[in-house]
């Protein structure tokens, strides 16, 4: 059973505008929509009139039972007669956060021959809608310093708390091969809750580009902490 | 308007199989009985004082399945 501090943290993360309470005993899930055998509440909705008369009831039994967000707001506005605007996005879904990315890895550069490298790197990315990030990209590795802006395309998978992006980058290698860089980036990212992601991605940066040439090859693992701004 | 204050109740907890014992015992049209119960702030929320607003919708809910 969630404790009331449980509550305040994930009400927090979700930006819920409605008290969330913690039946501790069970005592009112039992009376209202019912327990499983295993002393869990049943998931169910139940809507009283102000004269304290129950006025719909329902309870699930399986997860494909219970009303989704716009049934039950459609089955509000039947019950009580009321009326309001559809379900709008309030910000608080991960992929309308911006990120704060840290991302470790390893690969190869070619600065004469191939040689192995370890990279570390911070990138910021602020949501454009649904299908783009912008933001600035830090990385420095055994043979770089770089610092470059990112643009991101992304299509959501998993509903919208995953999605494949495919990115362009450029700026300026500061250390090592020294002058401009371009590069092309792709990754998997998955948000695992509403304030923290995952993302698997690969990276190509050829540095030095109007003199010798140093391309590199990346693959990093990374977390992401997702940032409500709006 | 949409005026119905949201109630969720939460019971969380992971099993594999839900072998449902329904006990409740409200009905439609029946007198909702009276609860109070802490919310996440500490506060304790009353069926009646949210009545007094307006319609309520309560929303039982599980964290797993």
């Amino acid at each position: 059973m969630d404790s009331p501090a449980d509550s305040l943290g994930f009400a927090a993360d979700y930006g819920l505008q409605f008290p969330l309470l913690s039946d501790k005993d069970g005592a009112v899930s039992r009376t209202y929509a019912g327990v499983s055998s295993d002393s869990y509440t049943l998931p169910g909705i139940t809507m009283i009139r102000p004269d304290g008369r129950v006025a719909f009831r329902q309870v699930a039994s399986s997860k494909d039972d219970r009303l989704s967000a716009a049934e039950l707001i459609a089955t509000v506005d039947r019950t009580f007669g009321t009326s309001g605007p559809a379900i709008a996005s309030t910000g608080y879904a991960a992929d309308d956060r911006l990120q704060l990315r840290l991302d470790v890895g390893g690969g190869a550069s070619h600065g004469g021959a191939w040689s192995g490298t370890a990279v570390g790197a911070l990138t910021g990315l602020v949501p454009l809608g649904r299908h783009v990030l912008l933001g600035p990209r830090v990385a420095f590795d055994t043979h770089e310093a770089t610092f470059d802006g990112l643009v991101m395309a992304r299509a959501p998978i998993f509903g919208a708390a995953g999605a494949l992006e495919l990115g362009v980058l450029g700026g300026y290698t500061a250390w090592g091969p020294s002058g401009a860089n371009v590069g092309a980036t792709a990754d998997l990212w998955f948000a695992l809750t509403p304030t923290f992601s995952l993302q698997l991605g690969a990276t190509f940066v050829d540095h030095d580009l109007g003199g010798a040439r140093v391309p590199e090859l990346l693959a990093t693992l990374g977390v992401a902490r997702l940032i409500q701004f709006r | 308007m949409r005026s119905a204050a949201l109630l969720a109740l939460a019971g969380s907890g992971c099993l594999a199989a839900l072998h449902v014992t329904t006990t409740a015992t409200v009905t439609t049209d029946a007198t909702a009985p009276a609860f109070a119960l802490p919310s996440q702030d500490g506060h304790v929320v009353s069926l009646a004082s949210e009545l007094a607003h307006g319609p309520v919708v309560l929303v039982f809910y599980r964290g797993y399945w």
